[in-house]
């Protein structure tokens, strides 16, 4: 096993716990927005991992589907946080309920 | 020059690591939603160009590189328009915004 | 702009055979007809892009400048013995000169990758500012990448 393969393993463990931690606080979170927070760190935690992993593994396909999850991410993040204002707005009986930003 | 690459990729690598464990360490440590978007908005941009750079070093081909070069990019454009989504529905949705910071002017 | 498009068309097949280049050759034709046509393009606005490519080089370059200072900020406050004491959080309505819609997206984004503030939202031409600290409140008034994207404008 070569060093760039050790380094590469090494970091990929240290990037799963880091992980876990963030899925402490999704879990813990007070508020609906901790647990955005905690979520938009892990996708982009979760993209640098596709990246490693291809990496050490010598397969181009994996910086593709790295390239399209974080777009995906981003959308979902978009999504939830949208979807959240326009809830609030209608609790507040405010006339703008499509969620426009 | 082969030991060069490895090490420059090693260490931008290492160092992107660390300012991951300090952004989910800050996570942890600031006791407010809008305290705690600070450490992931600016931490995580900085981390994922470093790791990719790092990457660039230990990949030898230049189609690798370009996409490495086009995640960074698509991640500084989303990064910052996610957690300022993150930050205005916290502070449409917060009733008692002003226990926590201090509000001149609001939205 | 189609050279763009095939550009990104080739570093997303990393090799360049005939094939490749046939297809996507009819692929740009297609989607730069359909961004001239009805997506509000223009050759005269493409020329613009490229005249402003060295003063966005340079304008990135500042941006990861000030993106580091950030982060030594965020680390150091981060490692601190209580980061909660140290900060005083503030919400602050900032007034911009900066003009173009463009510019004012790339403005709020900068805002929020430089040291202590967070954009909450932006309101014509007040940007609403999330600042951690005194001194990040400070720095907002003299922002050197808002200069920056203020002179370009007048240069355009």
């Amino acid at each position: 096993m070569d060093m760039e393969s050790i380094i590469l393993i090494i970091a990929m463990m240290f990037l799963s716990v880091t992980i876990l931690f963030c899925l402490v606080r999704a879990i813990k979170g007070p508020r609906m927005t901790d647990r955005l927070v905690a979520v938009n760190m892990i996708s982009i935690k979760g993209i640098v991992l596709i990246l490693l992993l291809g990496e050490y593994l010598h397969d181009n396909q994996f910086l593709d589907i790295s390239l399209v999850y974080t777009l995906l991410s981003f959308l979902a993040v978009i999504c939830l946080a949208r979807n959240m204002l326009a809830k609030s707005d209608r609790g507040r009986g405010k006339e703008n309920t499509n969620g426009t930003v | 020059m082969e030991l060069f690459r490895i090490i420059a990729g090693t260490v931008l690598i290492v160092l992107g690591l660390f300012i991951f464990g300090v952004a989910t360490l800050g996570l942890f440590r600031f006791r407010y939603v809008l305290n705690r978007v600070h450490v992931a908005a600016k931490c995580d941009s900085l981390a994922v160009m470093l790791i990719c750079f790092g990457l660039m070093f230990f990949s030898a081909s230049i189609g690798t590189i370009l996409k490495l070069l086009l995640v960074i990019i698509l991640v500084w454009l989303a990064n910052p328009v996610a957690n300022h989504l993150i930050c205005k529905v916290e502070v449409e949705t917060n009733e008692h915004l002003e226990d926590e910071c201090e509000v001149e002017g609001r939205p | 702009m189609p050279v763009l498009l095939f550009a990104l068309w080739l570093a997303f097949h990393e090799r360049v055979t005939l094939d490749v280049i046939i297809v996507g050759v009819i692929a740009v034709a297609l989607v730069s007809l359909f961004m001239y046509r009805f997506s509000g393009w223009s050759t005269k606005k493409d020329a613009q892009m490229v005249a402003r490519i060295p003063a966005a080089l340079v304008y990135v370059c500042r941006l990861v400048f000030e993106v580091c200072k950030a982060n030594i900020h965020m680390i150091a406050l981060v490692l601190s013995d209580d980061p909660n004491a140290k900060i005083q959080p503030k919400i602050v309505a900032h007034k911009t000169n900066v003009k173009t819609q463009g510019k004012r997206v790339a403005l709020a984004n900068s805002i929020t990758l430089t040291p202590g503030t967070v954009t909450v939202d932006v309101m014509g031409d007040v940007v609403f500012v999330h600042a951690i600290d005194e001194h990040a409140n400070a720095g907002l008034s003299d922002n050197p990448l808002e200069k920056m994207l203020e002179n370009m404008e007048r240069n355009a």
